[in-house]
């Protein structure tokens, strides 16, 4: 039981840890082991140098003795009658003079010097004759043992001389800077460590902010943001193009959201009419008058939400775009047609329709032009004043084929004017009932006219008229 | 008890306003927030049913103009469900909320909560000795026996019920117990005021001659 828990909790973690490492310490990790190779070359390099250098200065120091036991040495073989050369050898008694020594050691300089036979002939530290088989005369052989430099040279019969100076002082100078040098590598490695760490997080901070805003945003809060000041040109720009994402996603969701709610806000009266009159109507019973009454606003009630429902479906038909078929058509016949349909809608109203209708071809769905007109036409109609006009012109201007409609009606404040095309926008702020829209008729004409790369323009002067003009290509 | 109930859409208003009449109230209409605004200015309503989108002034605006004024209680009537507009409506000085599309069962429920809390009675039982008034089911017994009532004569002894002890004069009465269309110059009240004592007993409503009627 217990187990299985801990196995549980270990595979969780597991798999709520990404599976990547994370970039950051990817970077460092490869940063540090460069640096380290680097300090590490450097640091042997040096160490190397330095002891090299050492042992050279001791070799120098080793150099001048060896020749002055070689001078004495001929010295002593020619005062006595020897002359300097393979046949002439110093005799087995040989010793360095007293005070070549003395100086010798003084400088702390240990020699040892073998006779042609290997005979020890003088000497201030037991050391063991070196290898001599096979050297090259006078040319100095220089050996590190222990705590010792050693140098030495072999003359042509075979007298060997030999120098030595102890290292001790050298070596353990050479294994403090060592560790010197190894702890500096260290600092430096931690230092740069930091200092790349720190980069980093700078580097990577932008991105961090942008995982989290975006985490917020999947999480459903479309308003955030990204607020970063991003230093490179790359996250800038990735930043600018998230935010410009999460901004129409946003608009996006807004808008639907809103259309939901004006939907079901423009269903809530009619909804609310049929409930409160059936319900009034089945509390007791009523004569024949009241109850055909009652049926004629259920219809009026049901009509109006039906209107509602087919608007919808027609805007979603025209902006999924499926009805895409175009052929040659006259703006001018479509507003006749229009006009023909309408003259007893006009007429009801008191309103005069009057057109001037010239040639206007252009390549479009028809009856859906139609449908804009009609739109146009039908408001113009409901929004005018008694006795008012409609005006209705066709024709084409600069290649472009045009329809414009304008009544004089009591205008569309200006503030307003960009708000006419939205869904279910009436320019009084009540749902005038009264006109029967159901407040979609001029988002369906937009949409018909974004369908087809047209153009729907509004003007207003209130008070005066209120004019649409729908142009497009001819 | 005279309400005012104001909606831009006719067939709502005339649902309502029938089914309210049926109650026993006397109901004036309003059609904009023009007309609803003179006309709750003008008049002591018991309440007032407001929608909130109307032409010419909003409800809101209405509201607002009226509280300056009045502290006739108002129900608001809109489509509009947002919590944010509720408690916008209610900060305006609504009294209470519904949400469209609301049953008109609960509209009359919260009206005669509205109407008593205004009274100042926290009870739906009005005890006047032998005769108990219940505004719930707007029945009357007398002597623990059910009276049969008209609505319009139930109207008048909940009005009274509700200001006992007070005296109400005739105009008050009819300014409350009838609409804007009926003609306050008739008999109307003396009829429904002798009707009343005749199912009642004779000295229930007792009459102040040039002050007006009183239930003690």
């Amino acid at each position: 039981m217990t187990k299985d828990k801990t196995s549980m909790t270990i595979e969780k973690r597991a798999q709520s840890r990404p599976s990547h490492s994370s970039l950051r310490t990817r970077i460092l990790f490869w940063h540090g082991a460069l640096l380290a190779c680097v300090l590490a070359a450097f640091g042997i390099t040096a160490h190397r140098m330095h002891w090299e250098g050492e042992l050279a200065r001791l070799d120098r120091a080793l150099d001048e003795p060896l020749s002055v036991m070689h001078r004495s040495l001929h010295q002593q073989g020619a005062r006595e009658g020897n002359p300097p050369g393979p046949r002439s050898a110093p005799p087995d008694s040989y010793q360095l003079p007293k005070e070549t020594a003395d100086s010798f050691l003084t400088r702390g300089i240990e020699f040892s010097v073998w006779s042609r036979t290997g005979k020890l002939l003088s000497s201030s530290i037991k050391l063991p004759l070196p290898p001599t088989k096979g050297l090259v005369p006078f040319v100095i052989q220089r050996r590190s043992s222990d705590d010792l430099r050693v140098a030495y040279l072999i003359t042509p019969p075979g007298e060997c001389f030999l120098a030595a100076v102890s290292m001790k002082n050298e070596r353990q100078a050479a294994s403090q800077l060592g560790l010197w040098l190894l702890a500096l590598g260290i600092g430096v490695l931690a230092a740069g460590l930091l200092v790349d760490a720190w980069i980093l997080r700078k580097a990577i901070r932008p991105v961090e902010e942008i995982i989290s805003a975006a985490e917020r945003i999947s999480r459903g809060n479309l308003s955030t943001r990204i607020e970063t000041k991003a230093d490179s040109a790359e996250l800038a720009r990735l930043t600018k193009v998230l935010n410009e994402t999460f901004a129409s996603l946003d608009r996006a969701f807004t808008q639907q959201s809103r259309f939901s709610a004006d939907v079901a806000h423009e269903l809530r009266t009619p909804v609310s009419v049929l409930i409160a009159e059936a319900q009034s109507s089945l509390e007791r019973e009523r004569d024949g008058d009241e109850y055909r009454e009652t049926i004629a606003i259920t219809l009026r009630s049901a009509r109006r939400m039906s209107g509602l429902i087919e608007a919808l479906l027609d805007l979603a038909q025209i902006e999924s775009g499926t009805d895409a078929s175009r052929e040659r058509c006259d703006l001018a016949a479509l507003s006749a047609e229009v006009i023909e349909s309408h003259r007893s809608l006009a007429e009801a109203q008191g309103i005069a329709l009057i057109a001037k209708l010239e040639a206007a071809t252009c390549e479009a769905n028809a009856s859906q032009i139609t449908q804009v007109i009609a739109n146009l036409v039908i408001n113009a109609v409901l929004h005018n004043v008694r006795d008012g006009e409609v005006r209705i012109h066709t024709g084409s201007r600069d290649g472009r084929a045009f329809v414009s409609v304008e009544n004089t009606g009591p205008g569309i404040p200006v503030d307003d004017l960009p708000r006419v095309f939205e869904r279910f926008y009436r320019a009084d702020s009540s749902r005038s009932r009264k006109t029967g829209g159901v407040g979609l008729g001029l988002a369906i004409g937009k949409a018909i006219a974004d369908s087809h790369g047209a153009e729907l323009k509004v003007e207003s002067e209130p008070g005066v008229l209120t004019r649409f003009i729908l142009t497009m290509a001819s | 008890m005279r309400l005012l109930i104001v909606e831009d859409e006719p067939d709502l208003l005339r649902a309502l306003s029938r089914a309210l009449r049926e109650d026993g109230y006397a109901v004036d209409t309003a059609e904009d927030g023009d007309e609803a605004r003179f006309k709750a200015l003008e008049c002591d309503y018991d309440a007032i049913v407001l929608d909130w989108m109307l032409p010419v002034y909003s409800g809101l605006e209405v509201l607002k103009a009226l509280r300056a004024k009045k502290q006739t209680p108002v129900l608001m009537l809109t489509a509009k469900t947002a919590v944010q507009s509720r408690i916008e409506g209610l900060n305006s000085g609504a009294d209470d909320y519904l949400a469209k599309p609301f049953d008109i069962n609960e509209l009359r429920a919260r009206l005669r909560a509205l109407i008593r809390r205004s009274a100042g009675q926290a009870r739906d039982q009005i005890v006047l000795g032998d005769v108990v008034v219940d505004t719930w089911g707007k029945t009357i017994t007398f002597g623990g026996e059910a009276v049969m009532l008209t609505a319009r004569e139930y109207a008048l002894v909940e009005y009274l019920a509700l200001r006992r002890g007070k005296m109400v004069s005739r105009t008050e009465l009819y300014e409350h117990l009838f609409d804007e269309n009926e003609d306050s110059l008739s008999n109307l009240l003396d009829v429904r005021v002798s009707l009343v004592r005749k199912k009642l007993g004779a000295d229930f409503i007792v009459t102040r001659r040039g002050q007006g009627y009183c239930i003690l």
